[in-house]
C-alpha cells in the first residue's frame, strides 16, 4: 500500500500548490503590482529594467511586473479582441510601443484617455511642442503616449573584415557584390527589417521630403519599383544566395555574431556597445549611418483602457520619465537608450552628467548622429513596404 | 437503468472535457473561417475564406511543401528505425545493447524546439561541425559548409525529424518484437532457424502493420508541428502551420478566418491519415492474435 | 564467421550511436562557453556566466520552473482522475457508439491541438482563461489525455475481470473492488500514462503561448527567444535544464516500476 499512500501525498501536494498559485494571483492584483508588456528580446534593457528601474519602484511601494513579448503586436491584437469581447480587467497596464503599432492602437481605441499632461515629469522635462513627441511615425500622439527614449537606426559592422564601411545604398551594393553571402536584411514584417528597406526607398527616390506627404497608393507604386529591382539585383549576392531572410533581428545579429554576415543594424545607436560587453558581439566591432541621414524616432509608453491599475501605472511612466531614470537608461552600461527628454529643460548637474558618459568606442558621437537624421513617415507606408517587399521580393 | 447508463457516465468527464474543448474548438474554428462570429460580431455566411485560400498561390505551396516534407521525414524514420531495431537484434539481448537502446531513446528527453535548436548549433555554416570540418581540413572556410538549415531542402528540419521521432517509432515496435522473441525465437532456434532468417521471416512481416501505422502518426504529426519550421524554415514558402500562425498574428483581423480556414484543411487532413493508420493498426492486430 | 559479423554491427551501431549522441554536445560544450565562434570548436574561455545568469540574475527561471512544474502535475492528475473510469469502462463494457466515443477521445493524438485552441481562443478570452495558468493547464489536457486512456487501457486489458468477480462474491462492495483489486494492477499503466503525459506537457511550447499569452511563463517559454536569437550559452543552459527534468522524470519512472514489478514477483512466488 506504499503506492497509494504515495498517491495520495502527491494529490495532496497538487492541491496545495494550486492553492498556492491561486492566492498568489490574487494578490497580485491587490497590491500594487503594474504589469508591463514590452519587447524582450534585448538583455540590457531587460537588465535596466530588472536592476535598476524594478528595485526603486519597489522602494515607493509598486512591484513592477516585467512581461517580455516577442512582437507587441500580439498583445495589440489581444487587446482588440478584448475590447470586442468587452473584457474590462485587462492583465496589460503599460504597453511599450510606437509607428504602426500605435496607430494600430489609436484606430481600434484600445488606449486609455490621453494623460501624459498629468504627469510632473512630462510637463517639467519634456518639450511637448516638438514634432518628435507631437508626431508617431507621422500620427498625432494627441496625449496618448508618453516618449520614454529616442533611437536612431545605425549599420553595424565588424571593422576587421570591413575595412570602408559604405556609405549609402548605391556604395552598399558594390560592397555586397564585392562580398557575397556576407550581408543579409530581417524580413519586412520585422520592425527593423522594414526601416532598412524604407531608408532603400529614400535614396533611390532621391530623398525622404517625397514621402512626408499623406500615402498614395497608386504613387507607392511607381515609386517602390526601384527599390524592388535594387533588392533583386543584390539578392543573389546575400547570404543564402537570398533563399531565405533571417525572420527576425535577432536572427540576424545571431548570424553577425557568429560570423556568418559582416554587418547588421538596427534601432538603438549604443547597441552595439553593450553586446560587445556581453561578449556576443566581436571586439572589433563599429558602426556607420549612411551619408543622406538614417531613420530616428522617438518610442513611447502607453495604458491600455482595460488596465486596472492606471493611476499606478502613470506613477511608474512618470518615474520612468524622470532625469533620474532617464540619465541611468541612457548610460551603455545599463541600456545606452536616448532621451526623450530635452536636455535643455534639466538642471545643470545633471546635463553635466549626460555628457560625460561614454557611450563607448564603437557608438558614433552625439553630434555626427544628429547631423544625420532624418524623420520617420506615415505608418502607411510601413505596411504597403511589408506586403510589397513579399510580394516583390521575398517569393522571387 | 443505472447498470445500462454505466459506461457512459464513467467516460463522461473525459469525454466531456475533450469533447468541448477539443471538437468545440475546431466546430468554433470552422464557424469563423466561415463567417460566423467575425471581427465586428457579425455573421453571415460565406465561403469566401476558402475561395481565397485554395486560389492563393502562397498556400497552395506551402501546402505542398509540408507534405513533402512530412512524408520524407516519416520514410526515413521508418527506414532508419528498421534498421536500429534489426542491428539491435541481431547483436541479441545482454547489458551492452540494453544501453544501446536507452541511447536512441534519448532525443526523447528534448523537447522539439531544443531540438531544432541542437541541429542549428550543429550544422549552421558558422556552426560546430563547419568548425571541425575547418580544422581537419575538409573546408577550406565557411562558405565551403553546405547549407543545411534555413535552405530550400529543409534538410534541417528533415534532420531534426528524424533525430526525434525515430526513436517514437522504435518505442511503438519493441513491445511486439520482445511479446515475438519470448514466444518464439527459442523454439525457431531449436529448428535450426539463424537470427537473420528470423528476422526476416517472422519478425519483420509481425511488425509491419504496426510500423506503417506508427509511421502515419508520425507524418500526420510532422505534417502539423510548428516549433520547428518556424525555427529551421525558409521565408517563403513556409509550413502549412507557420503560414497560419503568421496569418493569425501578423494579419489584418480580417485575415482570421482564412487562418481558421487552413487550420480546418489541416485538421481534415490529419483526421484522413488517423484513420489510416487506425486500420492499419487493426489488421497487424488481428494478424498477431492468429499467431 | 559468426564473431566477424557481429563485428561488423557494432561497428555500424557505433557511428548511429555517435550520430544520436552528435547534438548533445554542442548544447553542453555552449552552455560553458564565452565568445565562442567559428572556426573554434573547444571554447577558449570557459565559464559559468550563463549558468549564473539562468539560475542566479534571471527572476524568470524560478517561476519557469515553478509553474511547468505546476503544470505538468496538475495536467497529470486531472487526466488520471478522468481516464481511469473512462479506461474502466472501454475495455470492460460494449455499448453503442462506442467507435466514436473512442475516435472522439483519440483524435488529439492525430489532429494538433492548435487548431482547436485557435478556434477557442475568444471562448477563452470571455471565460477570462487566457494568460492564466488554468487555462493552460486545461489546453494541456488535450494532447496528453489520449496517452494516459491508452497507458490505462493497456492495464486494464491484463486485469483478469475474475478477481474482481471473486471479490464481489466475497461482498466488497465497487469502491474497495477498486481500491484493493483494481488500483493496485493498473499502477504500471498509471505511472507510464503520468510518465508520457509530463513529458508532453513540459515540452509544450506553441499551446503554452497561444493561451498563456507570454505571460505564464514555463522553460519552454523562457528558453525560446534565445533559440530564435541571442545568446547561445543561455539557450544551451535552459535546454540542459529541460533535459535534466525529462531525466529525473524518467529516472523516478523506472525505479517506480521496478520496486512495482519486485513486489509483484515476490507477491507471485
Amino acid at each position: 500500500m506504499k503506492q497509494k499512500s504515495f498517491l495520495i501525498n502527491l494529490v495532496l501536494l497538487v492541491i496545495l500548490a494550486m492553492l498556492f498559485v491561486g492566492c498568489g494571483k490574487n494578490k497580485d492584483n491587490s497590491e500594487k503590482t503594474v504589469s508591463m508588456y514590452m519587447w524582450g528580446g534585448s538583455e540590457s534593457i531587460n537588465n535596466y529594467m530588472d536592476k535598476w528601474v524594478a528595485p526603486r519602484l519597489k522602494g515607493k511601494g509598486i512591484k513592477l511586473n516585467r512581461v517580455p513579448v516577442t512582437n507587441i503586436k500580439d498583445t495589440i491584437n489581444k487587446l482588440i479582441t478584448e475590447k470586442q469581447v468587452g473584457k474590462d480587467d485587462g492583465s496589460v497596464d503599460i504597453l511599450w510601443l510606437n509607428g504602426e503599432n500605435f496607430r494600430l492602437s489609436k484606430e481600434s481605441k484600445i488606449l486609455s484617455e490621453p494623460f501624459v499632461d498629468t504627469l510632473p515629469s512630462y510637463n517639467k522635462y519634456v518639450a511637448v511642442n516638438s514634432p518628435e513627441v507631437k508626431y508617431d511615425f507621422g500620427e498625432e500622439t494627441k496625449g496618448l503616449e508618453a516618449p520614454w527614449g529616442k533611437v536612431q537606426f545605425v549599420f553595424i559592422y565588424d571593422s576587421e573584415k570591413v575595412k570602408t564601411p559604405p556609405k549609402s545604398f548605391k556604395q552598399l551594393k558594390i560592397w555586397i557584390k564585392d562580398n557575397p553571402g556576407k550581408f543579409s536584411y530581417p524580413v519586412s514584417e520585422d520592425f527593423t527589417g522594414n526601416a532598412f528597406l524604407r531608408q532603400g526607398l529614400f535614396e533611390l527616390n532621391g530623398g525622404y521630403e517625397k514621402f512626408m506627404t499623406d500615402f498614395n497608393e497608386k504613387a507607392m507604386e511607381g515609386e517602390s519599383k526601384p527599390l524592388w529591382k535594387y533588392l533583386n539585383e543584390i539578392e543573389p549576392y546575400l547570404w543564402q544566395q537570398g533563399r531565405t531572410y533571417p525572420e527576425n533581428l535577432s536572427k540576424l545579429d545571431k548570424l553577425y555574431s557568429n560570423g556568418e554576415v559582416w554587418m547588421t543594424m538596427g534601432y538603438d545607436e549604443a547597441r552595439a556597445e553593450s553586446e560587445i560587453k556581453r561578449g556576443s558581439f566581436p571586439k572589433s566591432t563599429k558602426t556607420f549611418v549612411l551619408d543622406s541621414g538614417t531613420l530616428a524616432n522617438t518610442h513611447f509608453l502607453s495604458i491600455p483602457f482595460n488596465s486596472n491599475h492606471k493611476s499606478d501605472a502613470k506613477e511608474v511612466i512618470d518615474f520612468l520619465l524622470s532625469p533620474e531614470a532617464q540619465i541611468a537608461k541612457f548610460n551603455p552600461d545599463n541600456w545606452g537608450d536616448g532621451l526623450s527628454i530635452d536636455i535643455n529643460k534639466l538642471s545643470v548637474e545633471d546635463a553635466k552628467k549626460i555628457n560625460a558618459i561614454d557611450r563607448g568606442q564603437s557608438t558614433l558621437s552625439l553630434k555626427e548622429l544628429q547631423s544625420h537624421r532624418i524623420p520617420e513617415i506615415k505608418a502607411d507606408y510601413v505596411k504597403f513596404i511589408e506586403k510589397g517587399w513579399n510580394d516583390n521580393v521575398a517569393k522571387k | 437503468m443505472w447498470q445500462k447508463s454505466r459506461p457512459y457516465i464513467l467516460i463522461l468527464p473525459s469525454l466531456l472535457i475533450i469533447g468541448t474543448l477539443f471538437f468545440g474548438g475546431l466546430i468554433l474554428g470552422v464557424l469563423q473561417s466561415l463567417g460566423f462570429m467575425d471581427v465586428e460580431g457579425n455573421s453571415h455566411f460565406t465561403i469566401n475564406a476558402y475561395k481565397q485560400l485554395i486560389l492563393s498561390k502562397d498556400f497552395t505551396n506551402s501546402l505542398v511543401l509540408t507534405l513533402k516534407v512530412a512524408l520524407v521525414s516519416s520514410v526515413l524514420s521508418g527506414v532508419l528505425a528498421i534498421v536500429l531495431i534489426r542491428l539491435l537484434f541481431m547483436l541479441g539481448e545482454n547489458r551492452k545493447t540494453a544501453i544501446f537502446r536507452k541511447i536512441f531513446q534519448m532525443p526523447m528527453l528534448v523537447p522539439h524546439i531544443t531540438a531544432a535548436y541542437l541541429i542549428m548549433l550543429l550544422f549552421m555554416k558558422s556552426g560546430w561541425l563547419s568548425s571541425i570540418t575547418y580544422f581537419v581540413g575538409i573546408t577550406k572556410s565557411m562558405d565551403a559548409f553546405p547549407i543545411v538549415v534555413n535552405d530550400p531542402n529543409s534538410l534541417g528540419i528533415i534532420l531534426t525529424y528524424i533525430w526525434k521521432e525515430t526513436p517514437f517509432i522504435m518505442l511503438m515496435i519493441f513491445p511486439i518484437m520482445s511479446r515475438i522473441q519470448d514466444s518464439w525465437l527459442e523454439i525457431a532456434q531449436v529448428f535450426g532457424a539463424r537470427r537473420q532468417e528470423f528476422f526476416v521471416e517472422v519478425i519483420f512481416p509481425l511488425i509491419i502493420p504496426t510500423w506503417l501505422s506508427s509511421m502515419l502518426i508520425v507524418f500526420a504529426f510532422t505534417f502539423s508541428d510548428f516549433e520547428v519550421p518556424y525555427l529551421l524554415g525558409e521565408t517563403y514558402p513556409k509550413f502549412i502551420s507557420v503560414y497560419s500562425y503568421n496569418m493569425y498574428y501578423n494579419g489584418q483581423l480580417s485575415d482570421r478566418p482564412m487562418a481558421l480556414a487552413a487550420n480546418f484543411i489541416l485538421a481534415i487532413i490529419t483526421a484522413m491519415i488517423g484513420g489510416l493508420a487506425y486500420k492499419l493498426a487493426k489488421k497487424g492486430y488481428t494478424k498477431e492474435v492468429r499467431w | 564467421m559468426k564473431k566477424q559479423g557481429k563485428g561488423t554491427y557494432y561497428i555500424i551501431i557505433g557511428i548511429l550511436l555517435l550520430a544520436f549522441l552528435l547534438p548533445f554536445i554542442p548544447l553542453v560544450i555552449n552552455s560553458f562557453a564565452y565568445n565562442f565562434r567559428w572556426p573554434r570548436f573547444i571554447p577558449s574561455n570557459v565559464t559559468l556566466r550563463a549558468f549564473k545568469y539562468v539560475f542566479y540574475e534571471n527572476s524568470n527561471t524560478y517561476e519557469a520552473i515553478l509553474n511547468t512544474l505546476i503544470i505538468a502535475i496538475s495536467v497529470v492528475v486531472i487526466d488520471v482522475i478522468i481516464a481511469v473510469p473512462a479506461a474502466f469502462s472501454l475495455v470492460r463494457y460494449e455499448f453503442k457508439g462506442k467507435f466514436i466515443i473512442k475516435a472522439v477521445l483519440f483524435a488529439p493524438i492525430i489532429i494538433p491541438s492548435f487548431t482547436a485552441i485557435m478556434g477557442m481562443y475568444v471562448v477563452f478570452i470571455r471565460l477570462s482563461l487566457t494568460e492564466s495558468i488554468y487555462g493552460v493547464i486545461l489546453a494541456h489536457i488535450l494532447p496528453t489525455l489520449p496517452y494516459m486512456l491508452k497507458a490505462l487501457m493497456v492495464s486494464y486489458g491484463t486485469l483478469d475481470i475474475a478477481l474482481e468477480q471473486q471479490a464481489m462474491v466475497l461482498g466488497s462492495g465497487p469502491i474497495s473492488r477498486f481500491i484493493y483489486i483494481s488500483l493496485p494492477h493498473i499502477l504500471p499503466g498509471i505511472v507510464t500514462g503520468a510518465s508520457l503525459t509530463f513529458l508532453i506537457s513540459i515540452s509544450q511550447y506553441f499551446l503554452t503561448f497561444l493561451v498563456g499569452g507570454g505571460k505564464v511563463i514555463t522553460i519552454s517559454i523562457v528558453m525560446f527567444p534565445f533559440i530564435s536569437g541571442g545568446d547561445n550559452a543561455i539557450g544551451s543552459v535552459y535546454g540542459l535544464l529541460f533535459s535534466s527534468l525529462a531525466i529525473i522524470n524518467l529516472i523516478l519512472i523506472d525505479l517506480l516500476l521496478k520496486k512495482y514489478y519486485k513486489k509483484r514477483y515476490f507477491k507471485i512466488i
